[in-house]
């Protein structure tokens, strides 16, 4: 027989999973949004040129940007950088949560 | 309460206090249990069963002086914006930390969330939320005074909300929380006042709560409010 404080600690145990699962969702979903690549800067006989370095089919691909680029690039890229290991962090975080929270829910794992 | 977790909720509290938001708003939920540790002093039988959802009060009345955008103002703790579907609310997510905003349902309710221009967001309408707002009080949270309901409010309030639960399990952790906080309350001379709150609801809230507290098996509670 389950007991109050029983089904009280499972409810939760399932309302965390239900919202783990929703955050990986999300997650993946601001990861998708990001613009791809980053924003590198390479000196070829002595100029300066930018590219996105991206990674296609495990390939690096370079893709020519120009001589200048705008402060505004250099900002997006900066802050898509800083925002993908942040999220790429807590995305591992949350699929360890989901790991850890279904193992308990089917009795594997002690609370 | 995981340090990390505690120090992300600090400094949650923090840009909220920072930008005058959190002044404004009522902190409820199972939040607010470990707080009414301290409020009462000494030890008390209270579980801080909780799920990682931190839910702010606003009122219906409140304005805010200045805009703030606060999905930006959170994005580099790594809080990012979710819509729940179907309701159209939004919610900021965290793995450790749910920010949540709700306001008091008033009327024949609508389904519609509840616009929070001024931030940026929008807000949950919860029935009986009014009840939360009744009385409060001001607590210290790592530094900062944070506005929570009157534990005998929340208490009653729990008991409420139970009766309208379809879920065993969220109506399970609802009476449990509110028994506990009712008895924490009449354990500090607080009896009085739970009796005199139970008094001035409607009739048909009194009874739901009645029936909650009989299907709980509450008898000491039961017999405070008969």
């Amino acid at each position: 027989m389950v007991t109050g404080s029983g089904m009280a600690i499972k409810g939760i145990l399932r309302e965390e999973l239900d919202n783990s699962i929703r955050m990986q969702k999300r997650y993946d979903e601001e990861l998708e949004k990001l613009p791809a690549g980053s924003l590198v800067k390479k000196k070829i006989k002595g100029h300066e040129y930018y590219y996105i370095v991206l990674r296609e089919n495990k390939k690096v691909r370079f893709a020519y940007q120009g001589k200048e680029v705008s402060e505004s690039v250099f900002e997006e890229y900066a802050r898509a950088k800083e925002l993908r290991a942040k999220y790429r962090n807590l995305l591992s975080q949350v699929k360890r949560q989901i790991k850890f929270l279904k193992g308990v829910l089917r009795g594997q794992e002690s609370i | 309460m995981d340090r990390s977790q505690y120090d992300l909720c600090l400094e949650v509290l923090k840009r909220l206090d920072d930008s005058g938001i959190l002044p404004k708003t009522v902190l409820i939920g199972s939040w607010c249990l470990p707080l009414y540790k301290n409020f009462y002093l000494g030890h008390h039988d209270i579980s801080s069963l909780r799920t990682r959802d931190i839910d702010f009060l606003i009122s219906r009345r409140t304005t805010f002086a200045n805009k703030v955008d606060l999905p930006a103002l959170l994005e580099d703790l790594g809080f990012v914006l979710e819509h729940s579907f179907p309701e159209g609310y939004v919610r900021l997510i965290h793995p450790e930390l749910i920010l949540e905003f709700l306001v008091p349902e008033a009327g024949r309710g609508t389904s519609k969330p509840y616009p929070l221009t001024e931030l940026g967001v929008n807000a949950q309408r919860l029935r009986f939320l009014g009840l939360l707002e009744w009385d409060t009080i001001v607590v210290d949270f790592g530094g900062l005074k944070v506005t929570i309901p009157h534990p005998v409010n929340f208490g009653l309030h729990k008991i409420l909300v139970s009766s309208r639960r379809t879920d065993a399990d969220k109506k399970a952790k609802d009476i449990k929380a509110g028994v506990e906080v009712l008895r924490m309350c009449a354990e500090n001379m607080d009896g009085p006042r739970i009796v005199d709150l139970f008094g001035t609801i409607s009739q048909k809230q009194r009874q739901r709560i009645i029936k909650s507290l009989e299907a709980s098996g509450a008898e000491d509670l039961l017999k405070m409010l008969d």
